[in-house]
């Protein structure tokens, strides 16, 4: 029979349970009780109330003195490293409790407290070695795999399902929510592309697909960059720059050069003077030998080969400017990269778009108090679902789609003596949880000197002659 | 209200409108993007003295800022001996169960990878499990297949996983040389032996009537699992099986061969037994309120309460 609690959490008694309540973590948080000192009868009886109350509140005395046995299994290594750490006997005092099937499932995360785990076995959600056990008081032996119906895992680790009244009323302050949003969009656009933008890169898992379409958009102006970059660099070679300023094409990107292409064009004027094709044939006979040149020097030689190429006679002449239209190229590099950088930049940081208010989905009206939750359909626009919240599939039992309940990670400890597998719900019980100097596999918040009190309260009141276990 | 309830309140702090608290750190999950996994526990938020306001009120804005926060892997604050495991995580486990693919011993890939046999061995059964499963949330139970995964992910955001480098463990996950101690060697023994005779661990474990400690070792890594799933080690160390088989640890055999000797008048002969476990039980057993009884369960689950056993 179970023992009934009618105030589990009670915030005055305080008294820590193995559940994932939110009460229970205040109450753990909080909980500084003086250890009495008058008698000792007084210090066993506290330390059996306390720590019975987190382990196996559910059994009743008797049940629970079944269980208990004055064996610690402890473990010690062979070798010995570094100085010699207290071996926890006592905090062994209750794992006859953790060989039962309601603990080991509850230790797994199956369920969101050990009465929740004692009523999923009663109801015959749980298996050990495939084959259903209705009693929550089974014994496991080390390498016996147990799970639970995936549907009660959902359940008991999710959220709370909302009722259809309650879920309106937060669905409701969601769509206020929402205009609210669109109203001060309106209002200030600037501000709130900024705030949007910020929003975005605070919640990157959330607006992950956001992201995804907005950066593939980025990328694509980034290679159109890149690419222009390219095709303005080349056109900046020695040869290609001579002929385009003896063609009178070139523009240079910096005023104080114009002097400088002013005057090499009329040192060029007797080949300007001729056809435009014999420029062309001239510079690219010089092609061959100039073209890969990358440096100054080469660079100042291919000119002068090119002009030479082109106009004997005026050769000497024109070797007079050669460096300064070394300079000029050099020059015209560094601003093509300044603006390529800048472009860059500017490519990758958003640019305020004012148009972003006219594409925002229009206000919603409120739902009505008694909203079917089937034929509502809300849109959203960061509702995949559409539905009321944490209803979108009424007939499940969770809060659907499914999220995690609050609270639960404060209690979530790691069991060394149980293998867990979340994705198929499925778990194997490795061993009796033992101790070890420094260590003890038994999950517990009270500390040692209390669980040596409880030992000694038990260890004169309990049952000998129980049946040894497998 | 009363005083605990306010304190509760302040606690918990403010809802939003979704009805989520946000304030409070250890409200968080890992769908939050201020998730910490390091930051779950209690621990992580000691009320220190200058939170107190009072012996019973405490600031919990303040208990609760980012300052005030330490990692921990300590789940409860009074309890320094309880510690979180670590996880196995998928490149460990896809490394494992590809080693036992692979045709290692269960003991190999235990000794590479520093885990206990028995853990490796669940790795493996779960991992049938879960392929099982999988069919089943891919077929019939497709409605909440999503959840389930969404569910697993979540529950794996909490715990730190086991570090590794180029798939194996950085530390050592366990200590594969433990022993248990045993209850013998936790009381006084005394034993008269001359001045001059040598007395060590080997003479000790004599005096106390135990193996060795290297034999007892053995022993353990080679009895891997109850219902023999692990048939790569029973291959692997048939020669150990055969051994034990005849004297399983903890069981004491009901029948045993024993050598006649010229003197025996009888064919049977005595041995020692407690009193209560031999003979049968006269009464109603439905009625039988004797307490602790040992439950067996029947192949299919249910709990049958057999009368007690012959020794």
């Amino acid at each position: 029979m179970t023992r009934r609690l009618n105030v589990p959490y009670s915030l005055t008694r305080k008294r820590i349970r193995a559940s994932f309540s939110k009460y229970n973590v205040f109450n753990a948080m909080t909980w500084r009780k003086q250890r009495p000192l008058s008698t000792q009868y007084r210090q066993l009886f506290f330390a059996k109330q306390e720590s019975r109350a987190y382990h196996g509140d559910r059994l009743t005395e008797q049940q629970f003195k079944n269980h208990f046995r004055a064996e610690q299994p402890v473990r010690t290594p062979l070798e010995s490293r570094g100085p010699e750490r207290e071996i926890p006997f006592g905090l062994q005092t209750f794992v006859g409790l953790e060989r039962r099937l309601d603990f080991a499932v509850f230790r797994s995360f199956f369920a969101s407290s050990v009465r929740q785990a004692a009523f999923f076995i009663l109801k015959g959600s749980v298996m050990v070695n495939g084959v259903k056990v209705r009693s929550p008081g089974y014994i496991l032996r080390p390498g016996d795999m147990f799970s639970v119906s995936p549907q009660r895992v959902l359940f008991a680790l999710g959220r709370p399902k909302p009722s259809v009244n309650q879920s309106i009323k937060l669905t409701n302050n969601i769509i206020k929510k929402f205009n609210k949003y669109i109203d001060r969009c309106h209002a200030n656009p600037e501000k709130m592309w900024k705030k949007r933008l910020e929003n975005r890169r605070k919640h990157r898992v959330y607006n992950a697909r956001l992201e995804a379409t907005a950066g593939q958009k980025r990328e694509q102006r980034v290679q159109q960059i890149k690419q222009n970059f390219e095709t303005q660099r080349s056109e900046l070679e020695p040869t290609q720059l001579l002929k385009q300023i003896m063609l009178g094409q070139f523009v240079p990107r910096k005023p104080e050069l114009n002097s400088l292409v002013t005057e090499i064009r009329q040192q060029m004027k007797p080949a300007e003077q001729g056809s435009k094709n014999d420029v062309i044939s001239a510079t690219s006979a010089t092609s061959a030998t100039s073209a890969t040149s990358a440096n100054s020097k080469n660079s100042a030689d291919s000119v002068n080969s090119a002009t030479n190429a082109s106009n004997a006679t005026n050769a000497n002449s024109s070797t007079s400017q050669l460096p300064q239209l070394d300079r000029l190229i050099k020059s015209e590099q560094e601003v093509l990269e300044q603006q390529y950088k800048a472009d860059l930049a500017a490519a990758q940081t958003p640019v305020y778009d004012p148009e972003f208010v006219n594409r925002l989905p229009p206000k919603l009206d409120l739902l009505p108090e008694d909203a079917d939750p089937q034929s509502v359909k809300l849109n959203l626009p960061f509702s995949s679902t559409g539905k009321l919240y944490g209803l979108s599939d009424p007939a499940k039992s969770w809060f659907t789609p499914w999220s995690m309940r609050q609270f639960v990670p404060t209690f979530a400890v790691l069991p060394h003596h149980i293998e867990i597998c979340f994705e198929s719900c499925h778990a194997v019980y490795l061993r009796d949880p033992v101790a070890r100097p420094g260590h003890s596999e038994i999950i517990s918040p009270f500390s040692l000197d209390i669980h040596e009190r409880a030992y000694l309260w038990y260890i004169a009141r309990r049952r000998k002659h129980l049946p040894k276990l497998d | 209200m009363t005083r605990a309830q306010l304190q509760l309140k302040s606690f918990l702090g403010k809802r939003n409108f979704k009805g989520l608290y946000t304030s409070n750190p250890l409200a968080r999950t890992p769908e939050y993007t201020k998730f910490d996994s390091k930051k779950i526990y209690i621990t992580s938020f000691p009320i220190r003295a200058q939170h107190r306001i009072d012996r019973k009120n405490v600031a919990w804005k303040q208990v609760f800022a980012n300052e005030n926060a330490v990692d921990s892997n300590q789940p409860f604050p009074e309890n320094n001996f309880t510690k979180s495991n670590l996880l196995i995580g998928p490149e460990l486990r896809k490394n494992i169960l590809s080693s036992h693919a692979s045709g290692k011993s269960v003991q190999e890939i235990s000794f590479n990878y520093g885990i206990t046999v028995p853990r490796i061995s669940a790795v493996i059964k779960l991992e049938e499990a879960r392929k099982k499963v999988s069919n089943m949330l891919n077929g019939p139970q497709k409605n909440i297949q999503k959840d389930v995964f969404k569910m697993a992910r979540n529950m794996t955001a909490l715990f730190e996983h086991i570090p590794t480098k180029d798939g194996r463990p950085v530390l050592r996950v366990s200590n594969l040389s433990e022993i248990p101690i045993q209850k013998e060697t936790r009381q006084q023994l005394f034993v008269s032996i001359a001045e001059t005779q040598p007395f060590g661990p080997v003479d000790a474990a004599k005096a106390l009537n135990l193996e060795p400690a290297k034999d007892m070792l053995d022993r353990l890594t080679s009895n891997v699992s109850r219902d023999g799933s692990d048939k790569q080690s029973s291959k692997s160390s048939n020669k150990n099986n055969n051994s034990q088989s005849s004297t399983e640890p903890g069981k004491s055999p009901r029948a045993f061969y024993a050598d006649r000797l010229e003197k025996d008048r009888f064919l049977y002969r005595f041995t020692d037994a407690s009193v209560g476990r031999v003979g049968y039980h006269y009464g109603a057993a439905k009625d039988d309120q004797k307490s602790g009884r040992k439950v067996k369960y029947l192949p299919n689950g249910v709990p049958t309460y057999p009368p007690p056993e012959h020794s």
